[in-house]
C-alpha cells in the first residue's frame, strides 16, 4: 500500500497543478514564463502516478490480496495533497506587503529607463499606461514628469502613517511570491469609510507632486475610485 | 492580521514548491535516464583519474544543465553511483547552479551596466566549488562524506516504510523514489523559508547595510534563508544597488545558490550533516573573502 499511496500523491500534485493552471492561479504561485513548464510538469506526474498506481493495483490483485489494510503512513501524504485543492490561493496581503516596503525596491536598467522616457516622449495619453509603466517613470527619479498626468490602474489598499493617504500597492514578481517586491502610488483619499486595507479598487485621477511623510512623492489625486474583485493578474510581472 | 500573515505563509509555500516543482522533475528524468543508459563503466572510461581534471570535468556539467539547484540534487544522486566521488559531487552541487547558462543570461540581462558582476560570478563561483571540492578530495575516506542513507551502488533500493527489499526497478519506480526523496526535503526547506519570510521583517535584516563586512554578511544570511532560484536571484540582487556594495551583492550571488536552506536540506539526502556544516562554512569564508576583496579593487564609482 505504500507504493500506492505515494503513485496516489504523484497523481493528486500532478492534478493540483493542472487545476491552478485551468484556473489561472498559478500566476499567483509562479511568474508567466513557467506556466507552461509547470503545466507540463502536472502532465508527467500525473502519468507516472496513473501508469504507476495501476501496475501497482494489479499486483496488489496478482498478489491475492483480498483484504488491503488502509491505515499507514503515507496516508498523510495522500491527505495532505488532499487539502492542496482546498486552499484559497491569493496574492500576498498588505501585512507581507509593510514588511517588504523597505526603501530597497526595484532597480531598472538603462535600457528599461531608456524605453519608459521614449515611450512618455512619444504617448501623450497617459491613461493607456499600466501600473509596471507608471513604475518605471517614478525609477527615473525625476517627479515633475508626473505632474498634471492622467493615471487609470488598479492595486490594493495599503495603509499609510499620513492621514488622507493610502498606498495604492502592487506586488512585482521575478519568478515567484517568493521575490514579490512591493510597489506603490500614493494616493489622497480617505479610504476609511468605504474600503479597508487589502481591498482591491480601480482609480481614475491625476498625478501631482505632494509632500508626504517629508518627501515630494507623485501623488495621485482621484476623480473615480472603485471596489473591485482581486485581478487575475494580481502580481505585475518582471521579464 | 494573523490570518493574514498565515495566509501569505501558505502562498510563499505553494510559490517556492511549485516554482521548483519543474526543475525536480526535470532533475529527477535526467537522473533516471541516465541510470538506465549510462553505465558507470562508461563514465570511467570518460572520467579523468587526475584529481584537478576530474573536478573540472563534474563542474563542467553544469554548464550543459539550465536547471537550479532544485535538478541537481537529484541528479549529483545519481552521478556517484555511477562512479564519481563525494568529493566531485560537492565542486558539481555547487558550481551548477552558477555555471549554467540561464543563470549566467539572467544575470548578465540584470546588470547589463556592467556585465563584469556576471562575469565575476561565473568566475568566482566556479574557482570557489573547484576550491571546495579539491578540499574535500584530501579526506582519504570519501564515503565517510557522504549520508548513513545514502546507499551504495550494489546495495537494493530499500524501502524504509516497511525495511522491505525493493526489487522493483522500473524506471516509474525509481522516479517515484527519487522524487519523494528530494520533495520532502524541499517542502521542509520551503517551510522554513516561509517562515523566515513572514515572521523576520525585511528592514531589520537591511538595518546593517552601512559596514562593509557586515553588509557582506547579512546579504549571504537573506540569501540563505529567502532561499530564491539561482535563475532568477540577479533580479532580486538588483535591488540592493545603492544600498550595499558590489562585493556584498556578489556574496548573495555565489553563497545563495550554493548554500540555502532548501538546498541544504535536498544535499541532505547526499551527504552526512557534518559534510555540509563544513561545506557552509568553507563557503561562507570564501564568499565573504571574495565579497572584501571585490570592495576593494573593485572601482568605487562601479555602482548607478
Amino acid at each position: 500500500m505504500t507504493k500506492l499511496y505515494q503513485y496516489i500523491s504523484l497523481t493528486l500534485i500532478g492534478l493540483f497543478v493542472i487545476t491552478v493552471f485551468i484556473n489561472g492561479k498559478i500566476l499567483l504561485l509562479t511568474h508567466p514564463r513557467y506556466t507552461w513548464f509547470t503545466f507540463a510538469t502536472g502532465i508527467i506526474l500525473i502519468m507516472i502516478g496513473a501508469v504507476g498506481g495501476i501496475g501497482q493495483i494489479k499486483k496488489l490483485y496478482k498478489d491475492g490480496k483480498k483484504s488491503l489494510s488502509i491505515w499507514n503512513k503515507q496516508l498523510f501524504l495522500v491527505l495532505m495533497c488532499c487539502v492542496l485543492f482546498f486552499i484559497p490561493i491569493k496574492s500576498l496581503s498588505s501585512q507581507t506587503f509593510q514588511n517588504r516596503d523597505t526603501n530597497v525596491g526595484l532597480n531598472f536598467t538603462e535600457k528599461e529607463k531608456e524605453n519608459t522616457e521614449s515611450k512618455l516622449a512619444t504617448n501623450a495619453d497617459t491613461t493607456t499606461f499600466d501600473f509596471m509603466e507608471w513604475v518605471g517613470v517614478k525609477y527615473l527619479n525625476n517627479p515633475s514628469i508626473f505632474e498634471g498626468k492622467k493615471f487609470i490602474g488598479k492595486g490594493f489598499i495599503s495603509e499609510t502613517e499620513t492621514a488622507n493617504y493610502f498606498k495604492l500597492s502592487r506586488f512585482v514578481v521575478s519568478c515567484c511570491a517568493v521575490d514579490a517586491t512591493p510597489v506603490y502610488f500614493y494616493v489622497n483619499y480617505d479610504y476609511t469609510q468605504e474600503f479597508k486595507a487589502n481591498d482591491w479598487v480601480e482609480i481614475e485621477g491625476e498625478f501631482s507632486i505632494n509632500e508626504v511623510s517629508g518627501e515630494n512623492h507623485p501623488v495621485i489625486k482621484p476623480t473615480t475610485i472603485k471596489k473591485i474583485d482581486e485581478p487575475r493578474d494580481a502580481y505585475l510581472n518582471r521579464n | 492580521m494573523l490570518l493574514n500573515q498565515i495566509s501569505d505563509f501558505i502562498m510563499i509555500f505553494l510559490g517556492l514548491m511549485v516554482a521548483a516543482l519543474p526543475f525536480i522533475v526535470f532533475g529527477v528524468s535526467a537522473s533516471v535516464i541516465l541510470t538506465k543508459y549510462v553505465s558507470s563503466e562508461r563514465i570511467a572510461k570518460y572520467k579523468s583519474k587526475n584529481t584537478f581534471i576530474s573536478h573540472l570535468q563534474a563542474m563542467s556539467i553544469g554548464l550543459f544543465l539550465p536547471v537550479c539547484e532544485c535538478g541537481n540534487i537529484p541528479l549529483a544522486n545519481r552521478l556517484i553511483k555511477l562512479g564519481f566521488k563525494p568529493s566531485e559531487i560537492i565542486t558539481f552541487v555547487l558550481s551548477a547552479p552558477i555555471l549554467n547558462p540561464i543563470v549566467f543570461i539572467t544575470t548578465f540581462v540584470a546588470f547589463n551596466l556592467d556585465p563584469n558582476v556576471a562575469y565575476i560570478r561565473l568566475l568566482a563561483g566556479g574557482i570557489i566549488a573547484l576550491f571546495v571540492g579539491l578540499l574535500f578530495s584530501l579526506i582519504p575516506q570519501q564515503d565517510a562524506l557522504l549520508s548513513k542513507n545514502f546507499y551504495s551502488p550494489n546495495t537494493h533500493n530499500h524501502s524504509h516504510d516497511n525495511c522491505e527489499i525493493d526489487h522493483d526497478h522500473s524506471l516509474v519506480n525509481q522516479f517515484k523514489s527519487e522524487f519523494f526523496n528530494v520533495f520532502k526535503m524541499l517542502a521542509i526547506g520551503a517551510l522554513i523559508a516561509a517562515v523566515f519570510q513572514i515572521f523576520i521583517p525585511r528592514d531589520f535584516i537591511l538595518l546593517f547595510g552601512n559596514n562593509q563586512l557586515i553588509s557582506i554578511i547579512v546579504l549571504m544570511v537573506l540569501a540563505f534563508v529567502v532561499s530564491i532560484c539561482s535563475t532568477i536571484d540577479a533580479f532580486f540582487a538588483l535591488s540592493f544597488l545603492g544600498s550595499f556594495s558590489i562585493g556584498a551583492i556578489l556574496a548573495f550571488l555565489i553563497f545563495g545558490p550554493m548554500i540555502d536552506i532548501k538546498s541544504l536540506l535536498m544535499m541532505n539526502t547526499i551527504f552526512k550533516p557534518k559534510t555540509l556544516l563544513l561545506i557552509s562554512i568553507v563557503v561562507a569564508l570564501l564568499c565573504v573573502a571574495l565579497g572584501l576583496s571585490v570592495d576593494v579593487f573593485y572601482k568605487s564609482n562601479y555602482i548607478l
